[in-house]
């Protein structure tokens, strides 16, 4: 799948610029079925909200981010393997589960817009911690309770982010895309 | 001796040759000497007839008769002389180097180009001014006498003026060694050498790149016959027209192609660049005109017109390397006229052009930030045509069948120009291969030779892509009446589909390794890896997003992701959903519980800890993922030492989830306490003798509440 191969060649590139990621994806999705916003651009923000590339959008630059074993929340138990997947790490990913008898290897789940999603059913964190370890990569049992108690309440940034009422009296005016100009109200 | 008296001396026809030839102006450049009728004529002032007759007079009159198999021999030692006494002046051997082009320039007008026939040209020439030369004593004389003429004219041209009247193209042809010297002369004319920095600029040459010799034929083959307007001469056309490789033809492009410095010339020899046609395309939409900075033209020019001058000017800094300078100051009012007759804005040396096409194709230019004028409409990327009413519905036919749906012409009045219509929004991704003429510029094309192109490239050095990622085969434009053609890959022959303008080597399954790909005599090579080995991935500039920690609490130090984020002491660095740095809170570990309908109690070392967790519904997600639920997670307030399955059935049992000794408590009260016991004294004892022997402890603590 095509969305697979990208995954793979910006984990084996390891980094890059924006005009490198757009002209691949142009290349491998050229004649796609794909509808319209199936863009480079909303590809690299799937591929960054599933934890596989972060983007500077300002530099416009790209960089795989590093492999994680990766329990979620709420999964039945199912680890997941998010960041770069270079094929040497797929290989010994799939070599570990077939020979370790606590892993039973599940079929990649296809993804209609984004890789495949790799699970692994486990029964112990413990037992995935070790697989990561053997693979030479990350365990991370739940980023997104670390990120939240990291992360300040929310009303701790409202209250610094109060904006004064608008100025009254000066009218308004909306902007009119399809002429590309303000009429004033 | 002919009876016609010699209007020109030898010396005259020397330097009126070297006058013609061999300038300042063609400093640099590959000249060719080429001589026929109609340029002797030119050169003299004399008809053609009588041009021809007064040269071959003049050379009759220094060949050395007295030596019927040596004829030249007065003329090497004159041209030997010459050097050793500084090479003042032109070669005194040019006019007998002239007659000899001559005689070749009229075997070349013939359908008999063998070398033998060569020479009764030359002798039907020397005949003419009444030289009763033998055939074989002529070939003798040329054998001996011929090759230190030209190598005197190359070293004069090469070496003692270092290419400043001009670089010599003599060039020996294989089979013909001495007759092969002037014939390389008939080539090209001296305004078909500027021609062939278009044909450079044409197949997109790069300075000093080497491209091999066989694909620069086929390439000027199929340019020339593109070149409606360019006429090149009869010596070239008929080495163009020949089955057999056509070696001349082939070395002197080479030649040509190793010394060009990216330097477009016009007929006269002055540096030409091509102005575009740019569109705004912001209300009030806008035409007007560009000027692109191309090698070899300085950062100020300035253009006289009529009443005015212009002043055109760029900045030096602020452009990347592969990024296009434009020049500011092009103060044009634009006009239709522009469209249909061109327009041409020079100086002394340099000539900015906008040819007058019938339709132009304007793409998006990143740095002027409008749409600007192209050569060629580009593969599967949105442009707009301002194209000609009379050949509208030509271009509107050719849209309809291969451009994808969605292109529009543009009705609103005073943008296009009178007799003009404005299309957008066209988008054409594969190309007919059997359109011409008119059209052909409509034929999607990225590149005028055979290149690899897309593909998944890797950072392991030049030409190195991803297995399953090879680069496309993109074809330059060739003739769909030609037999059917084949490319090949690593010598393997396969059929190239006559619609197709590219061919995807990644639908090949070719294996990892070096691959050599051919097509027409252009070869390309490229290499593929399966993987660069890394269990990593090999990040050169890592992209993550940096919190620094005040009050323990991380604050983004940038709104999203940075490159080349640097993480100091007491920050975090997250990369997708890794999570790193000197601190950071940790959470605890989940325990995994199988799914029961009973539920769990979970008991920890101090009496009181105890919570039942009741097996959580499936997650919809999974449901709609196939995935199974057998377990699930639990964060526990307290570390957990006992997890007890309920069971009805076999009554509820212990596991040892983490070794920890009981914790008396000094005043147990209430009713956790009561259940933390109950739930102890309620199970059975554990089978496994280490869990066992805690549970008997576990038990005294829960005996102990008891009795309190």
């Amino acid at each position: 799948m095509s969305n697979d191969l990208l995954l793979e060649w910006v984990s084996e590139r390891g980094d890059g610029s924006w005009a490198q990621f757009r002209r691949a994806h142009e290349w491998l999705f050229e004649g796609s079925q794909n509808p319209n916003y199936v863009t480079p651009g909303f590809t690299a923000g799937l591929l960054s909200m599933l934890g596989h590339i972060e983007v500077d959008w300002v530099a416009e630059r790209w960089a795989a981010c590093p492999p994680v074993l990766t329990l979620l929340p709420s999964a039945g138990a199912h680890a997941l393997l998010t960041g770069g997947r270079t094929r040497a790490l797929m290989a010994d990913f799939n070599r570990e589960l077939s020979e370790d008898m606590n892993f039973y290897p599940l079929e990649p789940h296809k993804q209609r817009f984004a890789p495949s999603a790799v699970l692994v059913p486990c029964e112990s964190s413990a037992d995935v911690q070790a697989l990561a370890q053997r693979l030479g990569i990350a365990f991370e049992h739940s980023v997104s309770s670390r990120l939240a108690e990291l992360l300040a309440p929310l009303d701790r940034y409202l209250n610094l982010s109060l904006s004064a009422a608008p100025a009254r009296g000066y009218g308004f005016r909306v902007f009119d895309a399809t002429r590309s100009r303000g009429e004033t109200m | 001796m002919s009876t016609l008296p010699a209007t020109l001396s030898y010396e005259e026809w020397t330097q009126r040759l070297a006058d013609r030839f061999f300038r300042a102006e063609f400093a640099m450049n590959h000249v060719m000497f080429f001589v026929d009728g109609d340029c002797l004529a030119d050169i003299s002032g004399l008809d053609e007839t009588q041009a021809v007759e007064s040269l071959a007079n003049a050379v009759a009159g220094k060949l050395h008769r007295q030596k019927p198999r040596q004829l030249l021999l007065h003329v090497v030692r004159a041209t030997d002389q010459w050097k050793r006494a500084g090479a003042v002046g032109p070669p005194p051997a040019l006019p007998t180097l002239a007659l000899a082009v001559l005689a070749a320039t009229r075997m070349r007008r013939t359908t008999d180009v063998a070398g033998n026939n060569y020479y009764e040209w030359l002798l039907a020439l020397l005949r003419d001014a009444g030289v009763p030369a033998d055939k074989d004593d002529l070939i003798e004389s040329y054998r001996l006498g011929i090759k230190p003429l030209w190598d005197a004219l190359q070293w004069w041209l090469d070496e003692h003026h270092e290419g400043q009247l001009g670089l010599s193209t003599i060039t020996g042809h294989s089979l013909w060694r001495y007759v092969g010297l002037a014939d390389s002369q008939t080539l090209f004319s001296s305004s078909d050498t500027d021609k062939l920095t278009m044909f450079f600029a044409w197949i997109g040459l790069k300075p000093g790149e080497s491209v091999d010799e066989h694909e620069l034929v086929q390439l000027f083959r199929l340019w020339a016959a593109r070149q409606h307007d360019i006429k090149l001469n009869l010596g070239t056309l008929t080495q163009l027209e020949e089955d057999e490789h056509p070696a001349q033809l082939a070395s002197i492009l080479a030649a040509s192609a190793a010394r060009w410095e990216g330097v477009v010339r016009d007929e006269e020899g002055r540096k030409q660049a091509t102005l575009v046609v740019t569109l705004d395309a912001r209300p009030p939409w806008k035409l007007g005109l560009a000027a692109p900075r191309v090698p070899g033209f300085p950062p100020q020019l300035e253009i006289a017109l009529p009443g005015r001058k212009l002043s055109l000017h760029t900045e030096d800094s602020g452009y990347l390397d592969d990024e296009i300078q434009w020049y500011e100051g092009l103060d044009l009012e634009f006009s239709g006229r522009f469209l249909e007759q061109g327009l041409q804005l020079s100086s002394d040396d340099y000539v900015l052009r906008l040819p007058p096409f019938h339709y132009q194709v304007l793409h998006k230019s990143r740095e002027l930030g409008l749409w600007a004028s192209e050569q060629q409409l580009r593969p599967s990327e949105p442009a707009w045509l301002l194209v000609r009413d009379r050949v509208l519905d030509e271009v509107s036919g050719f849209l309809g069948e291969y451009a994808r749906e969605g292109w529009t012409e543009v009705k609103t009045e005073g943008i296009a120009p009178p007799g003009w219509h404005l299309i957008r929004d066209v988008i054409v991704d594969h190309p007919p291969v059997a359109v011409d003429g008119v059209l052909s510029r409509l034929c999607p094309r990225t590149s005028n030779r055979a290149a690899l192109s897309g593909g998944l490239p890797l950072p392991a050095g030049t030409g190195v892509y991803l297995e399953r990622g090879e680069p496309d085969l993109v074809l330059p434009p060739w003739d769909p009446d030609a037999p059917p053609v084949t490319f090949s890959v690593d010598e393997r022959e396969l059929p190239v589909d006559r619609g197709a303008a590219g061919v995807r080597l990644a639908d090949l399954d070719l294996p990892p390794g070096s691959h050599e790909v051919r097509f027409q005599g252009a070869k390309r090579t490229f290499s593929t890896l399966w993987s660069r080995g890394s269990v990593r991935p090999r990040v050169e500039r890592p992209v993550g997003q940096v919190f620094e920690l005040i009050n323990d609490l991380g604050v983004p130090r940038t709104p999203g992701a940075h490159v080349d984020a640097e993480v100091k002491d007491g920050e975090l660095l997250l990369e997708g959903a890794l999570l790193t740095g000197t601190q950071g809170a940790q959470a605890p570990m989940p325990l995994i519980l199988p799914v029961v309908p009973e539920g769990h109690v979970l008991l920890g070392a101090r009496p009181g800890e105890i919570s039942s967790v009741n097996s959580p519904t499936k997650p919809g997600w999974m449901v709609r993922a196939g995935l199974e639920f057998r377990v699930f997670e639990h964060d526990p307030k307290f570390p957990v030492v006992w997890q007890i399955r309920r069971s009805s059935l076999s009554g509820d049992r212990a596991v040892l989830v983490n070794y920890l000794d009981p914790v008396p408590v000094e005043a147990p009260e209430g009713v956790r306490i009561a259940s933390w016991r109950l739930a102890l004294e309620g199970c059975t004892t554990p089978a496994n003798e280490t869990a066992a022997e805690l549970w008997t402890r576990y038990l005294e603590i829960a005996a102990g509440l008891a009795d309190a």
